[in-house]
């Protein structure tokens, strides 16, 4: 196949506009998948992309499609919605020549349309609008065009118009993806030049690299190496493409999409975004690669169960691999034993990866409150960026505390604009701009400090405005702030877990609220347990657990004794399971009562 | 000593309706009768035992009072025929005030029977009406006048806290019972059992929560005292020498033997359940109706057992008997005892250790502490 017939393109869209639906057409129209293996989100793989409906991996296939006699390869990768997996998005992005924008003709242009379509101009891609749900009651095909063209500016008069769902105009999505992408313009006699956008690891084949072969060729015997591990070189075992499952073949060539094995067993020796090329015939310069991500959220992850601290090490390591966005180091806590102290983009992202340990490697995990990265100024004149709440200096040796803050943008139906600036000043948002982008629309610009942002800010905003307001943010830089850490006693000791950095005139209410949380989740017990939420050793809230008085009034007879004795052994084997914070027995959920607090 | 004693106790299912909280084994189809006793009486044969003096006999249901007396008569002949019963000291009938009749009253005196307890669980006759019993309060107070004149006057009042009733209803409750001729009176916290009339018409919500039902069991527990009722159970109270000895016998992990659909026994150190449908156990043969429920305890667990009883009882355990009957010292199988003991959970008076009666509500919590610790 040459690269004149090769497309390589992406689907970006807003959440839940129908970028996986469409995917699954696509597929089902070029006979990729025949219509009994169909499942609903054929590239969703993960049962937690199913099951929220949502992408959170890019994933790549290869299709095949005759138009006009002459045959095409098409390389489609999928790729994730929300906000916190733009870095998945640009990944994606760097691999392509063209993006389908998705666009619902019921809720047209939203926050993520604008910034993954931004994105997608930034890396020179050609993109195609589709409007898609055309056979809603509620779509407007005429106000979504006018908007693609008005706030995005780009022409959409011939933008196809289709039903993912219902299958309608799919083949005019296949002609404009062979029409209006350029096909690759790599050289395949140049040396080997790849990028490496994704990896997975096999137990049997290593590290599985996913590449875009910009230059050159790679097949099964050509020795390669990454440009960031120098030094190290491997002996290429199997290449294959995407079709949708792996598929060996015998050659990848420059414009190609698919994957490298090379007995890679070291899970550092890739990584992504990093350049492979022929080790005995490399190529001049890397690739430009991808910004290095910084997280922004941090929180613990422990094992419920701490004999299996090196299960979630081994998990950790792996799931590394598959998202490099993710970071960890070790971390302990006395009420929690070992753990992990971990690093994310945003909150969904920090959530997607505990349900991903959860469920990919079975384990059972207690994390704390999200936090921040803390700028603090000591009185020695050193500055310390602080993650995590209990290790902040004692209050006599920090001069001053800076927090980061976010440049926050919220699109919004105009009728909420009072709740959406409402929020935002709850938040300790200082406001910036208000943009009419049309009728329908309207953009408000904040500056809102991240903690505020983490800490509830998105559900607190879809349960405003009725769902309709959307968030997109960038760290800004960071402000000094008062700053505190607010500790949680039970019983009179504190619990470290539960420790968390708070604005000082937050803490007050902060405290009550955790307090009260702590009281739902924490169990009545043999004797009353004060719950009490301290800045320093000035007690800002407190709550009370009562001395249980239960379930011993129930008549006890004969033949009960057998069922009593399982009641009591049921109790015995709930009581392993707890904390033991002090004397008090507290439930894993009470650690995670406290990060879902509504205001 | 406790364990060397037996007690019987005999399952009487039929009920003439069922109560809207009942989840027992209970069946309102009398044409049954015939049969299930003809098997009851097959099984007490098949399990006869002369060699073991019978210490206390009690009928449960079910509404025993519910029957024809002639299948009590024969009851009572079959006793005697597998049983030694020249040394019984209590024989105890649970009856249904409305049932309670003289031809039944004379039967069980006839037959021996020396103690009643009256499913009579509120004095207020809307609530029975609401939870489906039978009776009203004046027949409450005639079936007690009969029972005395038929010279049984050790008879229990069965009362319930947390009914859909006011809380002042439930006082009252309390109040007129104590002040009538009864010698005992047990008070229960509701339990609402998944499919009874009761949970689906409350929609499985109790009408008092776990703080209220336990003031409410405080406030009577006051009530029973200042009228000479002592506490002796968490749910029992007594007039001086007028506690169940039967139950008394479960509590200090005594052994006894079982007849009838779903009842529950222990002999020879196995613990087993009969059949729990009534059909189940008539079709069953008589040698294999504990199949499947049979539990041998072993002295570990006789242990544990014999702490989750008898730390429902005021007076506790005895410390040397723990000794006698396990061979280890009861601070050191339990080895969190001490610890309880130093927090106020468990109190020290001589040879028998006890809960203190203001932490009775933590009971289970105490022995789960306990169990845990005998288990390391």
């Amino acid at each position: 196949m040459s690269q004149q017939n090769t497309r390589n393109f992406c689907i970006i869209a807003h959440i839940d506009h129908g970028k996986s639906t469409l995917a699954d057409r696509l597929m089902e129209y070029t006979g990729q998948v025949a219509k009994r293996d169909m499942e609903a989100q054929m590239l969703d793989t993960m049962d937690i992309e199913r099951e929220r409906g949502i992408t959170i991996k890019l994933t790549p296939v290869r299709m095949h499609y005759v138009k006009d006699g002459a045959e095409y390869t098409l390389n489609l990768i999928d790729t994730p919605g929300h906000v916190d997996f733009n870095y998945e998005v640009s990944r994606s992005l760097a691999a392509c020549e063209g993006a389908l924008l998705v666009v619902d003709a019921s809720q047209g242009v939203e926050a993520q349309t604008l910034a993954n379509c931004y994105l997608a101009l930034e890396n020179d891609l050609e993109i195609i609008p589709v409007i898609n749900k055309i056979d809603l009651p509620s779509a407007d095909i005429e106000g979504t065009k006018k908007e693609i063209e008005d706030a995005i500016g780009l022409d959409a008069s011939q933008a196809p118009l289709v039903s993912a769902k219902e299958g309608i105009n799919i083949k005019e999505v296949l002609d404009a993806v062979v029409d209006l992408v350029p096909p690759p313009d790599g050289d395949v006699t140049a040396p080997l030049k790849a990028l490496i956008f994704d990896c997975q690891y096999d137990n049997y084949k290593g590290v599985i690299i996913f590449t875009r072969i910009v230059d050159g060729e790679v097949r099964v015997g050509t020795q390669i190496k990454m440009f960031q591990t120098a030094g190290k070189t491997f002996d290429v075992t199997e290449v294959g493409i995407f079709a949708p499952g792996m598929q060996p073949v015998d050659s990848l060539l420059a414009g190609d999409v698919g994957y490298i094995c090379a007995s890679i067993k070291t899970v550092s020796d890739t990584k992504v975004g990093d350049t492979v090329t022929d080790a005995k015939r490399p190529c001049d310069s890397p690739l430009h690669g991808y910004k290095e991500v910084k997280p922004m959220v941090f929180c613990g992850i422990f094992p419920a169960d701490g004999s299996k601290y090196n299960d979630l090490k081994d998990a950790l390591e792996k799931l590394k691999l598959n998202d490099a966005s993710l970071t960890y180091e070790p971390d302990t806590s006395v009420a929690l034993g070992f753990g992990f102290r971990c690093g994310f983009l945003g909150l969904l992202h920090m959530e997607i990866i505990q349900e991903r340990l959860e469920r990919e490697f079975d384990l059972d995990l207690v994390t704390t409150a999200p936090s921040v990265v803390y700028k603090v100024f000591t009185t020695q004149g050193e500055q310390l960026f602080i993650d995590n709440p209990t290790k902040l200096p004692p209050p006599t040796l920090i001069e001053h505390i800076e927090e980061p803050i976010v440049k926050a943008e919220v699109y919004s139906p105009p009728e909420y604009v009072g709740d959406v600036m409402g929020l935002c000043q709850d938040k300790r948002g200082t406001f910036v701009d208000m943009t009419y982008l049309d009728k329908h629309r309207v953009k408000l610009s904040y500056d809102i400090p991240l903690n505020e942002i983490i800490y509830n800010f998105f559900d607190t905003l879809k349960s405003r405005t009725r769902g309709y307001a959307s968030l997109d943010y960038e760290l800004k830089g960071f402000v000094p702030g008062k700053l505190v850490r607010m500790d949680m006693l039970l019983n009179g000791e504190v619990c470290d877990a539960l420790s968390v950095i708070v604005n000082e005139e937050r803490a007050y209410a902060r405290g009550r609220q955790m307090a009260e949380k702590l009281k739902e989740a924490i169990p009545r017990q043999m004797f009353e347990i004060p719950i009490q939420a301290a800045i320093g050793n000035k007690i800002i809230a407190r709550e009370t657990v009562k001395a249980l008085r239960k379930d011993v009034l129930a008549k006890c007879y004969g033949g009960d004794i057998t069922r009593k004795k399982k009641l009591l052994e049921k109790q015995k084997e709930g009581k392993k399971r707890m904390r033991q914070v002090g004397s008090v027995s507290v439930p894993s959920e009470a650690f995670m009562s406290i990060l879902k607090i509504d205001d | 000593m406790y364990s060397d004693k037996y007690s019987v106790y005999i399952h009487i299912p039929f009920c003439k309706a069922r109560c809207g909280y009942c989840a027992f084994s209970s069946c309102t189809d009398f044409s049954l009768a015939d049969r299930y006793f003809e098997k009851l009486f097959e099984e007490m044969k098949f399990r006869s035992d002369k060699s073991k003096p019978i210490y206390t006999v009690y009928l449960g249901g079910g509404t025993p009072s519910a029957v024809d007396a002639r299948y009590l008569d024969a009851l009572f002949d079959k006793l005697d025929e597998c049983f030694d019963m020249s040394q019984v000291e209590e024989t105890s009938v649970e009856c249904n005030p409305e049932s309670a009749s003289d031809e039944l009253l004379s039967c069980l005196a006839r037959n021996g029977v020396d103690r009643i307890s009256f499913g009579l669980q509120s004095v207020n006759d809307a609530t029975l009406r609401a939870i489906g019993r039978l009776h009203v309060f004046s027949d409450f107070v005639a079936a007690l006048d009969r029972a005395h004149r038929h010279n049984i006057v050790n008879v229990n009042a069965d009362l319930m806290i947390g009914l859909p009733e006011s809380r002042d209803d439930f006082v009252r409750s309390v109040s007129t019972v104590a002040a009538l001729p009864v010698t005992h009176v047990s008070a229960y916290a509701l339990e609402l059992h998944r499919g009874t009339s009761l949970y689906a018409a409350l929609k499985g919500k109790q009408p008092f929560d776990d703080d209220e039902q336990a003031d409410m069991y405080d406030e009577a527990a006051e009530l029973l005292a200042k009228q000479g009722f002592a506490r002796y159970e968490i749910s029992n109270f007594a007039r001086e020498g007028r506690q169940c000895k039967h139950n008394l016998h479960y509590w200090q992990e005594g052994h006894y033997f079982a007849f009838g659909a779903a009842a529950s026994g222990f002999t020879d150190g196995v613990r087993f359940t009969n059949p729990w449908d009534i059909r189940d156990y008539i079709a069953a043969p008589v040698a294999d109706l504990r199949e499947g429920s049979s539990e041998t305890i072993d002295s570990r667990e006789e242990a544990n057992e014999f702490a989750m009883l008898g730390l429902r009882l005021d007076c506790g355990i005895s410390v040397s008997e723990f000794y006698e009957r396990f061979g280890i010292d009861f601070w050191q199988f339990f080895s969190s005892a001490d610890s309880l003991r130093e927090r106020g959970f468990l109190l020290c008076e001589g040879d028998r250790v006890r809960v203190p009666s203001d932490k009775f509500y933590v009971v289970n919590s105490i022995l789960s502490e306990l169990w845990q610790s005998s288990d390391e």
